[in-house]
């Protein structure tokens, strides 16, 4: 066998594939394979080497069990991959077919040497056939997603590039020349196949059929061919087709295949808490703030450029880039740095080293400087990502919802905010006013704060109301008002009717009035870290005082700040949203709805109590108690479209883009798309933005926006 | 070019007044710069950042809490600062000749500061200044142009706009409409905490006035909303007047 080769042979004593049958040399392939190893290897450190420039401190290597179950979960059981139905499957055969192909290519390398595993007789036809149909389901996954992206050309799609019909045209040609070279094969099989008695032989014409499905539709097509001229079609082809494959494995660092890597990477060092920004410890002390230059992203960030494969879900579900808007997570946030960080990577890379050898010779770097200054003449903020860009998200996490590899945009954008605020001093003046408020009187709309607990008495409920500065009684929950609640003329309503119903319930709250502030969802999220650590500073501090172990927040922004956003200051408790409560309480029996509402209604999905804190039934069962007909709108849940106020956007002008309405006209038309009698939503930022949506249009007398505590309180009481 | 900024602490506009034993209780009551002076203090760094003004001093006269005021100024780019120390109690007499005594050893070409302060509103200290220290003065500003050792100046006029010129040094104030001033930013901050700041007694001067007494606003009644036909609602209203608000033709 050494410098020869097995010829192919009709019959064997059990039915067998021998490995290399054929081919001259093809022993050779083990030693060549190394190539295209050390190409790889050499490529993936040189990414690997860029993620290491990140400066920022981030640390993800915490929960190991967690993180080895999520690159599992999310790499092989591509779970995240499939939740867009067509292309995620197509992506899934591919990736499951090229799996199973490059297993069966190592078990046969080892067959091939070693003799073990034995597959042979039935065990090879049962481990060839499903190699051969994962491989024919490959082959259709990669002809979709080339239908998918030069057909069906989707807009998420709008970057095309050549490289990615290079791409699927490598993929394409090596799942064809491989069930080429097992139709060629088996061809001469049958040609070779002996007649007469075989009774003590597996006759390859026999069992191919069953091992080798999909290799016998493609033998048939060679049946025109000689013996002669199908053994040597083989032998070159297999050369060729190995060529190919290692040409796909030494291709990867260098392409658009390196999301295969970085994606895993991302699934093993996605961020695992709940959904809150990232913390800046020991703010006080701090002498940067934000990000301002590439490289202070930390190392998981830079990771997430080389992850995005330009898929597209987030742009296809940003409420920004889909009203006009210059913001676009792929492009304007992700595709824009990718490419700064690789133009400055080089520079970075050599002052790193300059750096070093400074340390060793006690020289001070000279040269580099140089290309770090010309690499620096390129803002991150300004020139890369803009401005405007990094104003324009609303946090509504549609993008990091539906990145199939856990990408974390709005920390990014967060980190530019805060270099433009708390660094640069470049902010919008309504944001500048935003702060000021809060900080002058704990609230964005800059009512004054001795005033924050006078709604008890506008709404005539303070009677009601264990006021805990004045009555200092015992209480089961903290209710936290909010700042809507306490200074905005529509929502103070829905706070009264919140107040009535856990009364009605006899559910027990406290209120802190004036000793409560602003939760600094607000603040945090247009970059005013300081001021949001102050904030809730004093929050947390006032909790403490009264014993806080439970709360019930109202806005689904102070919802997601106490729950997700304390626990980072040392501010523990068990926080609830209001729609959590009162769920309980109806299935609990304690409240009744008397008077059912059957209006038909269509529901608005607040961001920061849908995306980012997964509660989309409750609302909806405290509806359906009501006895309303609710219209599920298209983009809801999971796809809720933003009403536009997220992100500290409330706070903050929006001017219609070329040819685009406004981002809450554009969510309102689509709740009244199913013509309901009412929308009802959860956030008062919500409530604002679409009752100033339906004002604007012909509906606008007709179509009421509320509240689900407003609906219920009605259903309960009869009165709104 | 030396600019200096007079600022005042003032009660945050939102904050709930209340009396105490005839007294404004100042308990719970947040302080903040006068947002008068904050557009003087924001027109002043303009001029440092077009290159017309060389330093921004920051000169305020009140307790020593009112240091709050002037580090803020100091965090949106004022270059140093001078406390006048005095107490809150000094009129705007007093206030004038502490001010412009610590102004007179500073030798400014320009004096800004805000038209008036928002608690007291008397419009008089910039005006005083001015008087005491004998130099042109241009009020109510909204835009100012400095060229060739001229201050040239726009102001509200009755139903329009005054442009006026004067040499420096002079003493101008601003009207909230010249410009928006800039919130403070982190660095701006830190560094506010690095920059000096100079204390001083303030010039004797004796109070030429004397409060006798503070009162509140009537607390505001709530309406009545008569819901009717016009003819109806008008002769309801009329009724109203008449006979519940007992509003009598003089």
């Amino acid at each position: 066998m050494a410098f020869g080769f097995e010829p192919f042979e009709g019959a064997y004593e059990v039915a067998e594939r021998v490995v290399g049958a054929n081919v001259p040399y093809e022993w050779l392939i083990y030693f060549i394979m190394f190539i295209p190893i050390v190409v790889f290897l050499y490529g993936a450190w040189k990414r690997i080497e860029i993620w290491t420039l990140g400066e920022g401190k981030i640390n993800r290597f915490d929960k190991i069990w967690v993180r080895v179950m999520s690159w599992f979960t999310f790499s092989f059981a591509q779970a995240r991959v499939i939740r867009k139905p067509l292309a995620g499957w197509m992506h899934a055969l591919m990736f499951w077919g090229f799996l199973v192909l490059a297993a069966a290519a190592g078990v046969d390398a080892a067959h091939y040497w070693t003799g073990w595993p034995p597959i042979i007789g039935n065990a090879y036809v049962v481990f060839s056939c499903i190699v051969d149909i994962m491989g024919l389901l490959a082959l259709v996954g990669i002809m979709v997603l080339f239908y998918i992206r030069y057909i069906m050309k989707p807009e998420r799609l709008n970057d095309t590039k050549a490289e990615d019909g290079w791409m699927i045209l490598l993929i394409f040609v090596i799942l064809v020349t491989g069930f080429f070279l097992e139709g060629l094969r088996i061809h001469v099989q049958i040609l070779l196949a002996p007649t007469g008695d075989t009774s003590h032989l597996a006759v390859a014409a026999d069992y191919e059929r069953f091992a080798s499905p999909v290799g016998w539709i493609f033998a048939k097509l060679f049946s025109w061919m000689s013996m002669g001229a199908a053994e040597w079609s083989h032998r070159i082809l297999w050369w060729f087709h190995m060529a190919v494959a290692f040409l796909f494995i030494a291709l990867v660092p260098f392409t658009k295949l390196w999301h295969i890597v970085a994606g895993m990477c991302n699934y093993a060092f996605r961020d695992l808490g709940p959904s809150a920004l990232r913390m800046v410890d020991n703010i006080e002390e701090a002498e940067t703030f934000g990000v301002e230059r590439i490289e202070e992203f930390s190392w998981k960030d830079i990771l997430d450029l080389d992850a995005c494969t330009r898929c597209g879900r987030c742009q296809e579900n940003c409420p920004a880039y889909n009203t006009g808007k210059k913001l676009n997570p792929k492009i304007t946030i992700i595709q824009n740095m990718k490419a700064h960080m690789y133009a400055k990577a080089p520079y970075l890379l050599e002052a790193r080293k300059a750096a070093l050898s400074a340390r060793e010779t006690g020289e001070a770097p000279v040269a580099v400087a140089e290309g770090i200054a010309v690499a620096a003449d390129t803002s991150l903020i300004y020139d890369v990502v803009t401005a405007e860009a990094v104003w324009d998200c609303t946090n509504c996490r549609a993008c990091m919802e539906h990145c199939p590899v856990f990408i974390e945009h709005i920390p990014k954008i967060t980190e530019m905010r805060r270099n433009l605020v708390m660094w640069q001093g470049d902010m919008p003046s309504e944001a500048q006013a935003a702060f000021t408020n809060m900080e002058r009187n704990y609230n964005p709309w800059g009512v004054g704060w001795a005033l924050r607990s006078d709604w008890l008495e506008e709404r005539g409920i303070r009677d009601i109301v264990n006021l805990l500065p004045e009555d200092g009684g015992d209480f089961e929950y903290l209710f936290y008002a909010g700042c809507a609640v306490s200074f905005d003329d529509r929502y103070k309503r829905v706070g009264e009717a919140l107040i009535r119903l856990l009364r009605k319930a006899g559910v027990s709250v406290g209120y802190l009035g004036t000793e409560e502030y602003c939760c600094g969802d607000s603040a945090r999220r247009l970059g005013n870290e300081y001021l949001f650590q102050t904030l809730a500073g004093q929050n947390i501090e006032s909790f403490n005082n009264y014993g806080v172990k439970k709360i019930i927040v109202v806005c689904p922004h102070g919802y997601n700040t106490l729950k997700n956003e304390y626990p980072q200051l040392g501010g523990q408790y068990e926080v609830y949203h209001y729609t959590e409560i009162l769920a309980e309480l109806i299935e609990k029996g304690k409240l009744q709805v008397t008077t059912p509402i059957n209006s038909r209604i269509t529901y608005h999905d607040s961001c920061f109590l849908g995306r980012h804190n997964g509660i989309y039934q409750q609302p909806r069962s405290v509806l359906k108690t009501c006895g309303v007909s609710l219209v599920e709108v298209e983009k809801s849940k999971e796809f809720g479209f933003c009403c536009g106020a997220g992100g500290g956007r409330m706070w903050l002008e929006e001017e219609a883009a070329e040819g685009h309405k406004r981002i809450n006209d554009t969510r309102t038309a689509q709740l009244l798309a199913p013509e309901p009698k009412m929308i009802v939503t959860n956030c008062p930022f919500c409530l604002t933005m679409i009752s100033d949506g339906v004002k604007g249009t012909d509906q606008g007398e007709t179509v009421k926006v509320f509240d689900v505590a407003e609906v219920l309180w009605k259903a309960v009481e009869q009165t709104i | 070019m030396k600019v200096i900024v007079c600022v005042k602490q003032t009660f945050d506009t939102e904050a709930k007044i209340e009396l105490k034993d005839g007294k404004i209780a100042d308990a719970g009551i947040n302080l903040i710069i006068n947002p008068y002076d904050e557009v003087a203090v924001e027109g002043a760094i303009q001029l440092k950042e077009k290159g017309v003004a060389k330093e921004v001093v920051v000169v305020a006269a009140g307790p020593d809490k009112a240091m709050d005021a002037i580090r803020t100024a100091l965090a949106m780019g004022a270059d140093r600062g001078i406390l006048v120390q005095q107490d809150v109690a000094a009129d705007e007499y007093a206030r004038a000749v502490a001010l412009s005594e610590a102004i007179k050893a500073e030798g400014p070409d320009l004096i800004l500061a805000g038209h008036v302060a928002a608690d007291d509103g008397s419009s008089q200290v910039p005006t005083r200044i001015a008087e005491i220290l004998g130099y042109p003065h241009i009020n109510v500003i909204t835009s100012l142009d400095i060229a060739d050792g001229k201050v040239t100046a726009s102001s509200e006029a009755d139903g329009g706009t005054q442009v006026t010129e004067v040499a420096i040094p002079a003493v101008i104030s601003s009207q909230v409409s010249w410009n928006e001033p800039r919130y403070p930013s982190m660095k701006g901050i830190m560094q506010a905490k690095k920059k000096p700041v100079a204390t001083v007694a303030a010039a004797a001067a004796e109070n030429k006035t004397k409060i006798l007494e503070f009162s509140l606003p009537p607390s505001k009644q709530a309406g009545i909303k008569i819901e009717e036909e016009p003819d109806v609602a008008a002769a309801q209203l009329a009724d109203w007047i008449k006979n519940t608000a007992k509003v009598e033709p003089k």
